[in-house]
């Protein structure tokens, strides 16, 4: 089984959130708008975090796409009272809406953030709504259940019936989530952790490789290349 | 004294009557304090529909402080339950004889309190109506499983211990309630004008008094003090590893058990001497819960604000000596940030007040007490609050710092919980006499038996045979052998 | 087998279940131990409410 882990290079990247739009095309998150964005009620599977250090003129600005960080170890999925959330066997930490009880204890535990609650029941504005993405996986949540990153769960399952459909064997190349798709930059590469020939492993194992919170022992799969 | 009804016999003892008397009338007071807390609880119910329909939505809560308010208040409620334990379960077991008028009230406010504090998780859920999943689909490496063992075992388990030793008492009352309902011999007045009657006889399931009945309920009442101890323990333990288990900054920190465990005791004190000075006042139960209690208990709190001082300083010292990133910035949040006056005016309200006022003698007194008590309660419920906020608005990221406004939704359910648990603990009361009454006479009998045994002590050796030999069983000191040691006569 | 007890759904709510359900049933029978309790021979037409000897019995009327 492929170990699905990302790469995101931090030089290449410059923040313009194309992953952040294309991750809410794909994935049918609602919009919040303004003031509940301030508020904190955001539902942005993948996120660009601006680590701000220091005083204008010296300050220092690190922009940090952020999806899932799909631990191997996940602390989100030793405290969910109900198994609604897990690592599946491709490695992805998954939520299965019609179990998940929202106690948010998965939200609480992660540290990381990068899970997100539905506190109203989800609407969109006309012109959203009409281009929502019809594939029953990423069905609009319904309110009051937590959410987040998959790596496009579904667009892996495309490629596993895709393949069978075409009789070949299904190859890790075959799928990629929208936001490494889309990032205008390419500063986001996707693959096989475990695969000495593929790109992310080889990216993964370089000097300028590091994790988010790796003195937590989460060994998230997300790898970023250290900028400059 | 007059009698307020054919149900009152003549020869009632002072205890009885002042115990028995509000369940016999109730003063408009009473009604109108009902009514108040009634239309809060009622309002807050309001809100709390308004919530299930739109959703979380209308608290403050916000990503990444999932938890606020109503886990704070489960936590709270739940650290008041440790009330009856402490007093009833502990103080029966070290053989605390001032504990007798008391450990009715505490055991109904450590079972109301378990209910409130269920409550508040239920209300908390995204999906109420998926509740039974914990059940169905239960996943026992959960920290909120271990909640729902422990939480359903204590709730059994205080259930049974208000219940053992009220029975005596059912029974005193289905007897005096007796003759007005054998009047009533073609059933004329049918089920309900006698519904007390029937609900005391129901639930006196036939205690008849015997030596032997008596024998078998000491026995139970004994093991189930012995028992609940080790439970409530590991109720308030299991409530805090619902944060210790987890690795956010301040939380994962192992002295949180006892801590909150302390604390626990601590609130449930202070709530028990806001409710017994509450009842005694309004029904003139002064000579029951007197100086000797308010003097003991006062020591009791004063003792656990001392406790509780040392595990806070244990705590913030170890992690402000340190200099984990993360850890220093929720301290800081607490020390100097925008926690900070709720940070100080925690360790004014839980040590400091009441410090002052218990260590003097005369400050265990009903005013003294109260006022440290009240101070207390409010000081627990905030070291629950700046427990869970500041940690969840210091993320250990550490690229921002979230802000969390609790909503009016969150208050008003707030001030109606606290409404509720007041309304059912008066309303417990006009039904179920507020003092153990045949404890306290039991109480008082071991006293006179005592002072006798002292008294024949005192006086020269023929006496004591005498007194043994002539005397009945109340003639009888407690450890002195039927037979003379030396042989006499 | 450790890590299947803790992870299975299912398998805690069966272990509330059997903490809670023979907790249940003790302490049920345990009141029904007591209501159960032979009455004394001497009072066995009355029933005695109160614990000890009261006014109405004891000769020496020892009450405080």
């Amino acid at each position: 089984m492929p170990r699905w882990g990302m790469v995101i290079d931090l030089d290449k990247c410059f923040a313009c959130q194309s992953c952040t739009a294309a991750c809410r095309m794909e994935n049918n998150t609602p919009p919040a708008g303004p003031g509940a964005t301030d508020d904190g009620r955001a539902i942005l599977w993948n996120e660009v975090l601006a680590f701000v250090e220091g005083e204008y003129p010296k300050t220092q600005v690190l922009l940090v796409p952020r999806p899932c960080q799909q631990c191997d170890n996940p602390p989100c999925t030793y405290v969910c009272p109900v198994k609604a959330t897990y690592k599946n066997e491709d490695g992805i930490v998954v939520v299965d809406y019609d179990r998940c009880i929202g106690c948010r204890m998965c939200a609480v535990a992660c540290p990381y953030q990068v899970r997100y609650f539905n506190w109203y029941a989800p609407a969109w504005p006309p012109a959203l709504r009409a281009h929502l993405n019809p594939d029953p996986e990423v069905a609009p949540r319904p309110k009051g259940v937590v959410e987040k990153c998959t790596f496009c769960i579904q667009r892996l399952r495309h490629a596993k019936e895709k393949a069978e459909a075409e009789g070949r064997p299904f190859d890790a190349t075959d799928y990629q989530p929208a936001c490494v798709q889309t990032c205008t930059g390419h500063a986001r590469y996707f693959g096989d952790l475990d695969d000495p020939e593929s790109l992310v492993y080889q990216l993964s194992h370089s000097p300028r490789a590091f994790r988010l919170l790796e003195e937590m022992g989460t060994e998230p799969k997300v790898y970023y290349l250290k900028q400059g | 004294m007059e009698r307020e009804n054919s149900s009152a016999p003549a020869h009632e003892t002072e205890l009885e009557r002042a115990v028995l008397n509000p369940l016999r009338k109730t003063t408009l007071p009473f009604w109108a304090a009902i009514a108040v807390l009634g239309a809060l609880f009622a309002f807050s119910m309001g809100t709390l529909v308004r919530q299930w329909v739109l959703g979380l939505g209308v608290t403050g809560l916000n990503r990444p402080v999932y938890w606020g308010i109503y886990i704070t208040n489960f936590v709270f409620f739940i650290g008041i339950s440790h009330a009856g334990t402490l007093i009833s379960a502990i103080l029966r077991v070290t053989n605390a004889e001032w504990r007798r008028p008391i450990t009715r009230v505490a055991e109904a406010i450590t079972f109301f309190a378990l209910i409130l504090g269920a409550m508040q998780i239920l209300l908390d859920l995204g999906r109420l109506d998926r509740v039974l999943n914990v059940v169905i689909f239960g996943r026992f490496q959960s920290p909120l499983l271990w909640d729902v063992t422990c939480i359903s075992i204590y709730l059994l388990s205080s259930t049974l211990y208000l219940y053992l030793p009220m029975i005596p008492d059912l029974a005193r009352m289905r007897d005096r309630m007796a003759s007005a309902a054998a009047a009533d011999v073609d059933g004329k007045k049918g089920f309900w004008s006698n519904w007390r009657y029937h609900l005391y006889r129901i639930m006196a399931v036939g205690w008849h008094g015997s030596a032997e009945q008596l024998r078998r309920l000491e026995k139970a009442i004994g093991l189930m003090a012995i028992l609940i101890i080790p439970i409530a323990v590991s109720v308030h333990t299991v409530v805090s590893w619902i944060f210790g288990m987890m690795m956010q900054p301040m939380w994962h920190s192992t002295i949180l058990g006892p801590y909150f465990v302390v604390g626990a005791i601590f609130s449930g004190i202070a709530m028990l001497f806001l409710f017994m000075t509450l009842i005694r006042k309004m029904w003139g139960l002064e000579k029951w819960i007197g100086a000797k209690q308010y003097n003991y208990l006062g020591i009791l709190l004063l003792v656990m604000s001392v406790f509780w001082a040392y595990f806070t300083l244990s705590e913030y010292l170890t992690t402000g000596y340190g200099t984990l990133v993360h850890e220093q910035h929720v301290l800081q949040a607490k020390l100097s940030g925008e926690y900070a006056p709720w940070f100080y005016a925690m360790l004014l309200l839980n040590f400091f007040v009441p410090f002052a006022i218990l260590i003097r003698r005369k400050g265990r007194t009903p005013v003294g007490t109260v006022i440290a008590s009240a101070a207390i309660a409010v000081g627990m419920w905030i070291e629950r609050f700046t427990i869970i906020a500041p940690t969840l608005t210091r993320p250990s990221l550490g690229y921002e710092k979230a802000v969390y406004t609790p909503s009016f939704t969150e208050i008003a359910i707030t001030v109606g919980s606290l409404s509720l648990f007041a309304m059912l603990f008066l309303l417990f009361f006009k039904l179920f006499p507020a003092i153990s009454i045949w404890e306290v006479e039991e109480g008082e009998h071991i006293a006179a038996v005592k002072r006798k045994a002292e008294e024949l002590m005192a006086q020269p050796g023929p006496a004591i045979v005498a007194a043994s030999v002539a005397g009945g069983p109340a003639g009888v000191p407690a450890g002195v052998p039927a037979q003379p040691l030396r042989n006499m006569e | 087998m450790a890590h299947w007890i803790l992870d299975t759904a299912g398998i805690g709510g069966i272990i509330v279940a059997l903490v809670a359900i023979p907790v249940l049933i003790a302490y049920i029978r345990m009141v029904r131990w007591i209501a159960a309790a032979p009455r004394d021979a001497a009072h066995s037409g009355a029933t005695r409410t109160d614990a000890v000897a009261t006014t109405t019995d004891a000769p020496e009327g020892e009450r405080a």
